[in-house]
């Protein structure tokens, strides 16, 4: 329960550190979706199948590339510890990507 | 031990709600985290908290959230708060200083008093603090936390202002002086030549910076190309590195494959900054000069005058010649003054001078000291765990927990302490500030 609550306020902490860039990141995102509503494009569904792709394609790349945005390298990554780790963030990042994806796509194909 | 029950304090844990949600919005901007459910106790009491590093904060914090209508005073002149476990980070090139400050304004919460002076004298027999003005305050119960002091002075020729001129380096005095060290460790790495990394005899804080900073030295010179024809020497003043033994002798070996020797019972006792030689006392007493390019020299460390001339300082045993707090182990509780606790650096105990330490044992003593308001004895009892990311190369770190002990004591299962290991640096690079501030929010 402690280490839930650990993880809980580290990750807020690091928010409020990095709030400019997560405002500024979800303005954009709110942006995206007013115009897939105003521009009356395809139903989502249609956008799900390349957000996914490109969500897969974005973790394999983020998987071997996030050591290095670190200032370390893939050859640090040692064990199944490091593994989870890095293949955790790289899912972040590949989540983030798709949900702008999927918007994306939906305005480029109306 | 002193009777310190004072019949004005009025408090009543079953005359409380509960209070508070898990997480909740809550005033302002609607953007904050709260504590877990907690018990708010009425107390008119006056506690005094001096100091506002990471263990002073944390505990004003936690004191706020869980006392209705006490006094609470914060005694510091300190306006601005450093996040210290980063200094290694900067004296090593990885991160720049401004990464490392804070203002005490906004980590100090409403309904606190702040008095912007340093305590210059503790009377514990008659409840009082006096600081450096003159105010005189007085206290029902007292939390002492003012950090420790680094006796640079100890050693004779050494001058704290020169860091970072003639391969003068310390990573503990100040964001400003890791920096220097840095441009210091920069210009050494790229021309290699002779350096002396120096451990301490008495006990200090973050006793693995000096490790780390060993490490990184070696793994900066490897990446210019000068580590081979270069030498590293490490004289620590006692027979070991690091206190748990395991991890001492991890450190050693390492050292051993990359060459670096160690010299045991060599005690940085002198310095020529001007002429770049150190001298050092070894078990027998003699003396040895030799000459370096490049030194890294950890304070020796001890109680500020205030504490260690105050009647709080041990009286007798190991911790009496530093001055350190005479505190129970496990309840943080002063072992003659029961309405006195110790948080963080300046507790006499075995080991523990660290961050990690402040997170695992400020809400133990927050609990113990609302335990003895209402009069009952403390139940919570620390087992003195504390933590060191210990960085061995640029990307890399173990994740060395432990206790009193001297047991490792891995936070999650997974981990494996002796293990390189990037999570362990992506902790240190990225994720031990954030919860830093949970704790001096008083969250964690």
């Amino acid at each position: 329960m402690y280490e839930i609550w650990l993880i809980i306020n580290t990750f807020y902490e690091l928010a409020l550190m990095n709030l400019g860039l997560i405002v500024g990141v979800f303005v954009v995102w709110a942006g995206l979706m007013v115009a897939t509503q105003i521009k009356k494009t395809q139903p989502w569904c249609t956008s799900m199948k390349p957000a996914l792709l490109v969500a897969v394609l974005v973790w394999v790349v983020s998987f071997m590339l996030v050591p290095s945005m670190t200032k370390s390298s893939f050859a640090n990554v040692t064990y199944i510890l490091d593994y989870l780790v890095v293949a955790g963030v790289a899912a972040a990042i590949a989540g983030l990507v798709a949900v702008f994806v999927a918007p994306l796509y939906l305005l480029v194909r109306r | 031990m002193t009777d310190f029950k004072d019949e004005k304090i009025v408090l009543s844990r079953r005359s409380f709600l509960a209070a508070g949600a898990a997480v909740t919005a809550a005033a302002g901007t609607g953007l904050s985290l709260s504590a877990p459910a907690q018990a708010a106790i009425k107390s008119n009491a006056h506690i005094v908290v001096v100091g506002s590093g990471l263990a002073g904060l944390g505990i004003v914090n936690r004191l706020r959230k869980q006392l209705d209508g006490a006094k609470i005073t914060l005694v510091d002149a300190k306006k601005v708060h450093h996040y210290q476990p980063g200094f290694t980070l900067i004296a090593t090139g990885i991160w720049p200083k401004e990464k490392v400050s804070d203002t005490n304004q906004e980590l100090i919460p409403a309904g606190v008093e702040w008095i912007q002076e340093m305590a210059k004298e503790f009377k514990p027999d008659s409840n009082q603090v006096i600081t450096d003005s003159g105010k005189v305050l007085k206290y029902d119960f007292l939390v002492v936390a003012t950090g420790l002091h680094l006796d640079y002075n100890q050693i004779e020729g050494m001058d704290e202002k020169r860091i970072g001129s003639k391969g003068l380096t310390s990573v503990y005095h100040s964001p400003e002086m890791a920096e220097a060290s840095w441009k210091s460790m920069d210009e050494f790495r790229k021309k290699g030549g002779k350096a002396l990394m120096t451990l301490p005899g008495t006990p200090i804080k973050c006793a693995g910076a000096p490790l780390k900073m060993t490490f990184m030295l070696a793994n900066r010179m490897e990446q210019s190309g000068t580590l081979a024809d270069s030498e590293i020497t490490f004289h620590s003043a006692g027979t070991t590195v690091f206190s748990v033994p395991v991890i001492n002798q991890e450190v050693l070996d390492r050292w051993q494959k990359i060459g670096i020797p160690v010299n045991f019972q060599s005690k940085l006792v002198g310095i020529d900054i001007d002429a770049q030689r150190a001298t050092f006392e070894l078990a027998d007493g003699s003396r040895v000069e030799e000459d370096y390019d490049f030194i890294h020299v950890p304070p020796p460390m001890r109680a500020p005058d205030s504490v260690k001339n105050s009647p709080l300082a041990w009286q007798e045993g190991p911790m009496a010649g530093g001055g350190w707090l005479e505190v129970d182990p496990g309840t943080l509780q002063h072992k003659r003054y029961a309405n006195v606790f110790g948080a963080g650096d300046i507790n006499g105990t075995g080991k523990g001078k660290t961050a990690a330490t402040v997170k695992k044992s400020v809400p133990i003593i927050v609990d113990n000291l609302l335990s003895v308001m209402q009069g009952l004895e403390p139940k919570q009892i620390f087992d003195g765990y504390t933590s060191c990311p210990l960085l061995v190369r640029e990307g890399a770190a173990l994740l060395v927990e432990f206790d009193y002990k001297n047991n490792l004591t891995p936070s999650l299962p997974l981990v494996q302490p002796l293990q390189d290991s990037y999570f362990a640096w992506l902790l240190k690079y990225r994720l031990f500030k954030p919860s830093y501030m949970a704790v001096a929010k008083g969250r964690l």
